[in-house]
């Protein structure tokens, strides 16, 4: 049967979009990937079509790409084949939000932003900051097991999901965990699709947990000449029992795209930014932000700057989380791009694994700013690379292979929250060899074969 | 540099993070298809800075823009996809056989200064309110045109009208002509008042200001909208020296387009458009009361991300208790009106998601301050012009 045909008498001729011009801005994410044209993009809008679509891409080895916000800065939602996309836009809806027991059930296309606009009304939120909260989906976001700014205090994604309903690729849709705190019921199967990066099936909906808002925050902004003190920093504050709501941390280059964009303005001396947000009650804020700035004081920064102004932390918030695409400001041509490093290492190896990323990137001869969520030892370097030029491509690679292995000779990992996608296909080998255990990628390949026995999920990602 | 190189460097910025397609109020009333969102625009524009044999099958996910310039403001590289849209309207509408609906309207404009071929003044206007004061106010005609343009959007909303609508258009354009006789006769009553009580208003600053109801000229906003650029320019002439022969320094509007267009549009492409111009509630400082009511305020978006005109808001601030919905100030959500003549259907569902937000605010009132908001919100519920609450609150 021709497959748009086949689409169309399951979701309706409205819902699958097969012309050039229609499925062309489908062939991109936020990475620098280029994708295949898909053969039709599919916009279904309940579970059992979704089950339908899968159960008929299984059955003619169709590939299939699950799109969300299309924010993967890792090439993780293009296609790779001839083959779907399905976009989970229509699944937008907030379908219970229970204050009492702490949790909220989303559909996987709801935006992050938007679920934090209506908790915003019950004076809770769902933690979970990706940079990209405007547009990342909680499909998404489960699928990356994305981080972000708050990681530092409240963990990556994967602590916030309670449960979720899937579709296999087989056509099955299953239920998985529930609205309660814990459970013991054998495998946990709910953990098995975070961070799946689309390989395994398409989440439908999700259970997460929620939290109060803080009562009150402050920020306090150090500067530094130096990128040790920098490091140090955050590492101090957390041997001394302190937990930041956010820390950020980023480089002259970052802050002067955000002078750029925003207008924001820096010390003119300042190398190096730290960004420590401080939660407390209105009652002891005044003394938590003196105690931290203590700390900081110690790590020899050029100056201090503190603030509990709303909408100045908002308009530095702002701007760090769309730092990113402002550092697109620098580029020497539109044929530049920005490719992302994104590694993790613990806390206490900041000072030191920054310092020979440092190095590693000044000696690259490539332009790169550093940055990151400092807090949870999460670290990126921004390079500009021109993705025609194939020996600077083979370059820049080597570069975060070279950073890769940093940070796993400082105990950290390759790959922090953007995902492996395409970049880091060989990354994950690495570190897999690095820590003797490559039978982990054996184990991954068997569950993918359990569940997608046609092996059509999201073909040559991840693993 | 030409537009498709300027286009192509405007569009090269984007690296697609989609922080666009979030706010974008199209992509969710097109069914969250990518081509329909701001993403897509820019997508698609850049694809035509290369690839121009595209140009003919994408009228409709550019001329579905509204132009609200939210995606500006969420955009870290500060990319429009207005602007970029504007630019490829501009080439469309230059090479290619565009909307006969659309074709029509300009045709009128150029011809006649108005888009539905004359212009109707208010009841209460008096020939002697043309006074020969260098100080205009300009409605640009766009209060009582909205009760044509309602007209015009019921009829073509189906889609077997506007086929046979398009057809008579296609042969004689001139026949939109009719429309100076129809209009929504509700719509254009209210209009009536809400002009005399910004016209009211308008006297409490200035004394002597010269109006001149039926005798003025339409502002041109659409032949900008529409990408219309070198009629644009024309007409802008036009205005230049019409206004120069009433020998006016000053020009008072009373909506966001209109006044757009006199602040910033004309001046910047038009070679001595250099006319002082202001808001009428810019001035505004007569005493109001405070009667404690509750305000929901509705945004307009070229006053939020165009032109950042906060007179209304900071006044509306002062006679009562406002509330904003989420979706506010840079990051506003359009009202669904600039593309009421083309989509129809669009449109509204666009008005109904917004009046929604503002219903939720649960206050005793919805204001807003423009004739284009108000009456596309106005299809879903009670909203009040800012000129009818001042009006209200004046203390005489
Ligand atoms: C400017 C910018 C800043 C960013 N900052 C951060 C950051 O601070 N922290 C961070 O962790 N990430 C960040 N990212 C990366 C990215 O935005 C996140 O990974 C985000 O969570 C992805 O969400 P999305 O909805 O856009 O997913 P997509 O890009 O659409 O998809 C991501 C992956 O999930 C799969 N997928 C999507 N939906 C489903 C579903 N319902 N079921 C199954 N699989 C699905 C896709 O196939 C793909 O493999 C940033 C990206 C940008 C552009």
């Amino acid at each position: 049967m021709d497959l748009v045909y086949a689409l169309r008498e399951i979701v309706g001729k409205e819902y699958v979009l097969d012309k050039y011009e229609e499925i062309l801005p489908y062939s991109r994410d936020a990475s620098i990937f280029e994708g295949k044209l898909p053969r039709a993009v599919v916009l279904p809008r309940t579970s059992q079509e979704i089950s339908k679509i899968l159960r008929f891409a299984t059955e003619n080895k169709i590939p299939v790409t699950v799109r969300g916000g299309g924010s993967s800065l890792v090439g993780g939602s293009v296609l790779l084949e001839d083959g779907i996309i399905i976009s989970m836009a229509r699944f937008d809806r907030i379908l219970e939000i229970n204050i009492e027991n702490r949790y909220v059930v989303a559909e996987a296309g709801v935006k992050l932003d938007f679920l934090n606009d209506n908790l915003k009304k019950y004076n809770h939120f769902y933690p979970p900051d990706p940079a990209s909260s405007i547009t990342a989906t909680v499909g998404g976001s489960i699928n990356t097991n994305a981080g972000g700014l708050r990681t530092v205090m409240y963990g990556a994604t994967k602590e916030w999901v309670l449960g979720m309903e899937v579709v296999l690729p087989t056509g099955e849709i299953i239920q998985l965990g529930g609205k309660v705190l814990k459970r013991a019921l054998g495998y946990d199967l709910t953990s098995l699709f975070i961070g799946s990066e689309g390989t395994l099936g398409i989440i439908t909906e999700a259970i997460l947990k929620i939290a109060p808002l803080p009562e009150s925050t402050g920020r306090i902004l150090s500067y530094y000449e130096d990128i040790e003190n920098a490091g140090r920093a955050v590492s101090l504050l957390k041997r001394k029992g302190y937990t930041p709501y956010i820390a950020e941390f980023m480089d002259r280059i970052a802050m002067d795209s955000i002078t750029k964009v925003r207008g924001i303005k820096f010390p003119e001396k300042a190398r190096y930014l730290i960004l420590v947000d401080v939660a407390s009650t209105k009652e002891s804020l005044k003394r938590m932000m003196d105690e931290f700035e203590n700390v900081i004081k110690e790590t020899s920064p050029l100056t201090i700057k503190k603030t509990i102004d709303p909408v100045e932390m908002d308009e530095m918030y702002q701007a760090r989380k769309g730092l990113y695409s402002s550092q697109l400001l620098e580029r020497k041509s539109p044929e530049e791009y920005i490719i992302i490093g994104d590694v993790i290492v613990p806390a206490s190896e900041l000072p030191s694994a920054l310092k020979e990323m440092d190095e590693k990137i000044r000696s690259s001869g490539f332009r790169a700013t550093l940055f990151g969520h400092i807090g949870d030892g999460n670290i990126h370097a921004n390079i500009f690379v021109n993705p025609k030029d194939r020996t600077m491509m083979e370059n820049v690679f080597r570069l975060l292979f070279d950073l890769g292995l940093i940070a796993l000779k400082h105990g950290g990992s390759v790959s922090s929250e953007h995902g492996i996608g395409l970049e880091k296909k060989d990354l994950i080998m690495e570190e897999m060899k690095f820590k003797n255990s490559m039978k982990n990628i054996e184990i991954m390949k068997n569950v993918k074969g359990i569940l997608d026995p046609a092996d059509i999920m999201n073909r040559g990602k991840l693993i | 540099m030409n537009l498709i190189d300027t286009l192509r460097e405007y569009t090269g910025k984007c690296i697609n993070c989609s922080f666009c397609e979030a706010v974008c109020p199209t992509f969710q009333a097109f069914e969250y298809s990518s081509s329909y969102g701001a993403r897509g625009r820019i997508f698609l524009a850049r694809e035509i800075s290369v690839n121009k044999n595209i140009i003919n099958n994408v009228r409709d996910f550019f001329y579905s823009c509204l132009n609200c310039n939210v995606c500006e403001s969420v955009c870290p590289a500060g990319i429009s996809a207005g602007k970029a849209s504007l630019m490829v309207k501009r080439i469309i509408s230059s090479e290619n056989e565009m909307d006969y609906i659309v074709n029509a309207l300009v045709k009128m404009i150029m011809e006649n200064r108005s888009p539905v071929g004359k212009m109707d003044g208010p009841s209460w206007y008096d020939i002697s309110m043309k006074n020969g004061s260098d100080i205009l106010f300009y409605s640009g005609g766009i209060y009582s045109l909205m009760a044509h343009a309602k007209m015009l959007s019921n009829i073509i909303r189906n889609r077997k009208m506007k086929e046979i609508a398009e057809r008579i258009l296609k042969k004689n354009p001139d026949i939109i002509f009719l429309f100076s006789n129809f209009e929504d006769k509700g719509l254009m009553k209210r209009m009536d008042t809400i002009l005399y009580k910004i016209f009211y208003i308008i006297k409490t600053v200035y004394k002597d200001v010269n109006y001149l109801g039926y005798m003025e000229p339409y502002s041109g906003a659409l032949l900008y909208e529409f990408g219309y650029y070198d009629e644009m320019i024309e007409y802008g002439n036009f205005l230049r020296d019409f206004f120069n022969s009433l020998k006016i320094k000053k020009i008072i509007t009373s909506d966001p387009h209109t006044h757009e267009m006199m602040k910033k549009i004309y001046p910047e492409n038009i070679q001595g458009f250099n006319f002082e111009s202001e808001f009428y509630l810019d001035s505004f400082r007569a005493d109001l009361k405070n009667n404690g009511r509750k305000y929901a305020y509705h945004e307009p978006c070229h006053f939020s991300t165009h032109l950042r005109v906060d007179s209304p808001l900071n006044i509306l601030k002062s006679i009562g208790d406002v509330s904003l919905p989420a979706r506010n100030g840079r990051t506003t959500y359009c009202c669904g009106g600039p593309i009421e003549m083309l989509f129809p259907s669009k449109s509204e569902r666009i008005s109904e998601i917004r009046y929604g937000q503002l219903r939720d605010l649960e206050t005793d009132e919805i204001v807003t301050s423009c004739p284009v908001c108000l009456s596309n919100l106005e299809k879903y519920g009670k909203i009040r012009d800012i000129s009818e609450i001042i009006f209200e609150n004046i203390i005489h």
